[in-house]
């Protein structure tokens, strides 16, 4: 099977604090590849690399074929890397509907058109309320996305990268700040999302990464420390120690 | 449910459709100005037009893309001049006058917003008006091309076709055609901050960041933002030139950069009749203000700092919060 | 250009570069611990000219004005921020921005009616006022005191910066405002002094440089156009960035509208636009990076 992402001995230091030190990572296409490790392992500093917000101090990165390392974070997501945020990063004054038609216009080639109205373009709408729908915002599309509920962001902060349609989505705790209904309800979401999609999750909730995950990577200060299938990271005598006093077990 | 949901998103847009035609009346009542307006108040209007072509282009930089520029008066006096150079050198003929000034504001355009675009917020600010003060200084010290603080003079143009030619003589002609130019550019920027184009740069104003991480390359579309801003800019400075048959320095003070901002805040950012609303108050407060009262730039000031304390959002703000709440009881 | 000019040159060119530090020093002081580009800062400048002017003519002491322009013009530098910009937190920096420029509006036409649109100037100070001849050339006395001058205060400002508690103060509100508060620092009174500080030395360049340079209106947008380029070519917010960029700034007026005196302001901007290409952070600016 082949591998849509690729890391290669990726380091990134912030003056003398290596925060990503020497990292090589395999994703395959369809995973669904969950991040953990404990605060400051560099996990969304991992993501801003992935995704190009940052560029690595050395190393490479690849897409599929594709060695992406110099490139910038725009042509990253048309490349087809979407992400979403740890912190909501929403177009907080424009209308939830036209949140998602930004990303859809641009997918669809039509962003720098300049003389047409934007609610013309048909087919940007339909992908956009299909998006809503897939999250169930869709009776929300008028509202304006900086007055929704807290766990609304979040599904409107997975419904814009989604109608982008990337290949690779990286998902920055999908779930953090959630009330445990809404947690369930993000967690089906995610788990619906086509299988062809690959999933690069962050998620500290350990419930959430071993109901979504089939690959796991253990980070720590940077460097991988295990990585493998839920279970056999479970077992892992390693993991198990840097998550002292956190149970790994299933909570069910 | 797709089709049903659109509509249901589209009101506001066929209520704007319905209520087009009534769009044109200022431009009705405008067009009849002059015969019933002394030449004073028609000079004014010219004026207050011109200038509502440089605000709504400077918003559509602050209000639209989220760019403060303190250096737009560059692109209002790289018009004048241009339309002074080429009236001087090449051809009094509009049509040969208007393309020049427009492609060379562009030229420029590109080369500073390419450079001042490096940088965001406050050193972009700061950079525009670098720039400006930059043109500023050049036109005062290289007075064997500029005229130096004397300025130049101008020619009235004409409009040729061939053999065909039509004298842009008195006041009148000219009051029609900036009052064409205020429509065109009022028609085509609004038709752009509706298109996606606009809706783009609505998102880079919002979250740049975020745009990014969506595939847009934003310095690109600031880029083409600025330049189209500075285009507008440029006719107006043109249009302005022709008005008064003669362009100084003073075009390019920064001055007349934050007398732009201040059309567009005091008049509403982020809309298009704002700034025109805008244009029109400090033009006014400028030209009748200060034939009454010597000190009409602290008045300017004080009621620039009220709106930038109080009310932000400018007259359009205050518009909207007074037909809010007196619709709100009824709901 | 002989040597003697040269010489001659040099000098005038530190004197105007090290008025220029006084400026800009207070606009970046200001920017880097507020985020807020002081658009009045040139006002405050050319106010504390007049203010200077007027007090020299009172009481006929160019000595009481070095003094007690600086202090007034501080107080009016507190009623501003206290009562305008303070309003503005919250607000986000460009209203701060904005209702600067509006401010420096206000305070153009204040002293336009208070002090006429005449250009007006200062006698240099008696003990000040002849040349000293070294190396068979002639230094008027006055500018190499500007010099002196200048040099203690940029010295006074970076011992006040690194070792003193207020200076340590400034440097944590700089780095992180939040943080700074949350270890006990009353940002507001922070805030409210180091805008007062940057007025207070953006009025003691004017009354400096009033024996030099005339005093008219529009020098405000003039002086303050020159200390933004050379805040930009230094990086906003370090003292040291606008210490050498004021002498490449000051240099590069002196020098560029001795050789070429029809193209003189583009030498400067030239320098900030390669400045900007290679480093759009400023000369003296670490570029920011955050752990995130």
């Amino acid at each position: 099977m082949s591998d849509i992402l690729r890391l290669e001995h990726v380091t990134r230091r912030f003056g003398g604090l290596v925060v990503t030190d020497d990292l090589s990572l395999r994703v395959a296409v369809g995973e669904r590849r969950a991040l953990i490790g404990p605060n400051g392992a560099g996990k969304t500093t991992l993501f801003n690399l992935i995704s190009g917000v940052l560029p690595v101090s050395s190393g490479q990165i690849w897409l599929q074929d594709q060695n992406i390392t110099a490139r910038p974070a725009a042509e990253r997501a048309i490349l087809g890397i979407g992400r979403t945020f740890q912190r909501n990063n929403l177009f907080a004054g424009l209308s939830v509907f036209e949140n998602v038609c930004l990303a859809a216009r641009r997918q669809q080639g039509l962003s720098s058109r300049v003389f047409r109205p934007a609610h013309r373009y048909a087919a940007v709408a339909e992908a956009a309320q299909g998006v809503l729908a897939q999250v169930g915002l869709l009776d929300r599309a008028g509202s304006i996305a900086g007055q929704l509920a807290y766990g609304q962001q979040r599904a409107l902060e997975i419904a814009v990268a989604l109608a982008a349609r990337p290949r690779l989505l990286l998902l920055d705790e999908p779930t953090s700040g959630m009330a445990p209904a809404e947690t369930n309800q993000m967690i089906d979401l995610i788990a619906r999302l086509p299988p062809d999609l690959t999933l690069l999750i962050i998620e500290h909730d350990i419930d959430a990464v071993f109901r979504l995950a089939n690959q796991i990577t253990v980070l720590s200060f940077g460097s991988v420390l295990a990585e493998g299938a839920p279970d056999a990271v479970r077992q892992n005598a390693q993991v198990q120690e840097i998550y002292l006093g956190l149970p790994l077990e299933r909570a069910d | 449910m797709t089709t049903e949901h659109a509509s249901s998103l589209r009101p506001a847009a066929v209520l704007a459709a319905q209520r087009g035609w009534w769009r044109l009346l200022p431009l009705v009542a405008l067009a009849l100005l002059p015969l019933v307006a002394p030449p004073f108040w028609r000079s004014l209007t010219l004026e207050v037009l011109a200038l509502a072509i440089f605000a709504m282009s400077l918003d559509v930089l602050i209000g639209y893309t989220g760019l403060v520029s303190f250096g737009h008066a560059a692109f209002l006096g790289f018009g004048a001049y241009a339309a002074a150079f080429t009236t001087e050198r090449v051809s009094e003929n509009l049509l040969v006058v208007l393309p020049i000034c427009l492609a060379s504001v562009a030229l420029y355009a590109v080369v500073v917003g390419f450079l001042a675009l490096r940088t965001s917020g406050i050193s972009f600010l700061m950079l525009t008006l670098a720039f400006s003060q930059m043109l500023f200084g050049l036109a005062i010290r290289w007075s064997r091309v500029t005229g130096g603080s004397d300025g130049l003079s101008v020619a009235r143009p004409h409009i040729g076709l061939g053999a065909w030619q039509v004298p842009l003589g008195p006041d009148l002609d000219l009051y029609y055609l900036v009052l064409a130019a205020f429509a065109a550019s009022w028609w085509l920027l609004s038709r752009l901050v509706a298109s996606p184009f606009g809706h783009t740069l609505r998102g880079i104003k919002e979250n740049a960041q975020r745009m990014q991480a969506l595939g847009y390359r934003t310095r690109r579309f600031e880029l083409a933002a600025f330049v189209v801003a500075a285009v507008f800019a440029g006719l107006a400075g043109m249009l302005l030139a022709m008005h008064n048959r003669y362009v100084s320095p003073d075009t390019f003070a920064w001055t007349t950069s934050g007398q732009g901002i201040i059309m567009v805040i005091v008049g509403g950012a982020g809309t298009l009749v704002g700034p025109i609303l805008g244009a029109l108050l400090v033009h006014l407060l400028e030209s009748v203000g200060s034939s009454a009262t010597e000190s009409w730039r602290l008045i300017m000031g004080v009621v620039f700092v009220l709106f930038v304390l109080f009310a932000p959002k400018g007259i359009i703000g205050i518009l909207r919060r007074l037909r809010r709440s007196k619709e709100s009881p009824r709901a | 250009m002989t040597l003697d000019t040269f010489v001659i040159q040099l000098t005038n060119g530190l004197v105007f570069s090290l008025l220029l530090f006084l400026i800009a020093a207070g606009l970046s002081l200001i920017f880097g611990l507020m985020d807020v580009v002081n658009l009045s800062h040139g006002a405050f400048y050319l106010l504390g000219a007049y203010v200077g002017l007027s007090i020299t003519r009172w009481t006929g002491s160019f000595w009481l004005a070095l003094l007690f322009s600086p202090l007034l013009v501080a107080v009016i530098g507190l009623v501003v921020e206290r009562f305008l910009l303070r309003q503005l937190y919250r607000r986000g920096h460009l209203d701060q921005v904005l209702c600067t420029f509006g401010v420096g509006l206000i305070l153009a036409d204040v002293m336009r009616s208070v002090w006429g649109s005449y250009v007006e100037s200062v006698a240099i100070p008696a003990p000040l006022d002849g040349q000293i001849v070294i190396g068979g050339l002639p230094f008027p006395v006055y500018r190499l005191a500007v010099i002196v001058f200048g040099l203690l205060i940029a010295l006074g400002l970076w011992l006040l910066i690194e070792r003193t508690l207020v200076g340590a103060m400034i440097r944590a509100g700089v780095n992180d405002a939040q943080m700074a508060s949350a270890l006990g620092i009353n940002i507001p009174r922070l805030f409210a002094l180091v805008f007062a500080g940057g007025t207070a030395l953006a009025a003691l360049g004017g009354v400096a440089a009033s024996p030099i340079l005339n005093i008219y209106q529009g020098l405000d947008s003039e002086i303050l156009i020159l200390a933004l380029v050379v805040v930009v070519i230094g990086g906003l917010g370090t003292l040291q960035g606008a210490f050498w960029a004021s002498l490449i700034v000051g240099m590069a007026d002196v020098f560029g509208k001795a050789l070429l005196p029809e193209f003189s302001v583009f030498v400067t901007y030239a320098i900030m636009a390669g400045v900007l290409l290679v480093r759009p952070q400023g000369l003296f600016r670490r570029e920011q990076t955050r752990l995130a």
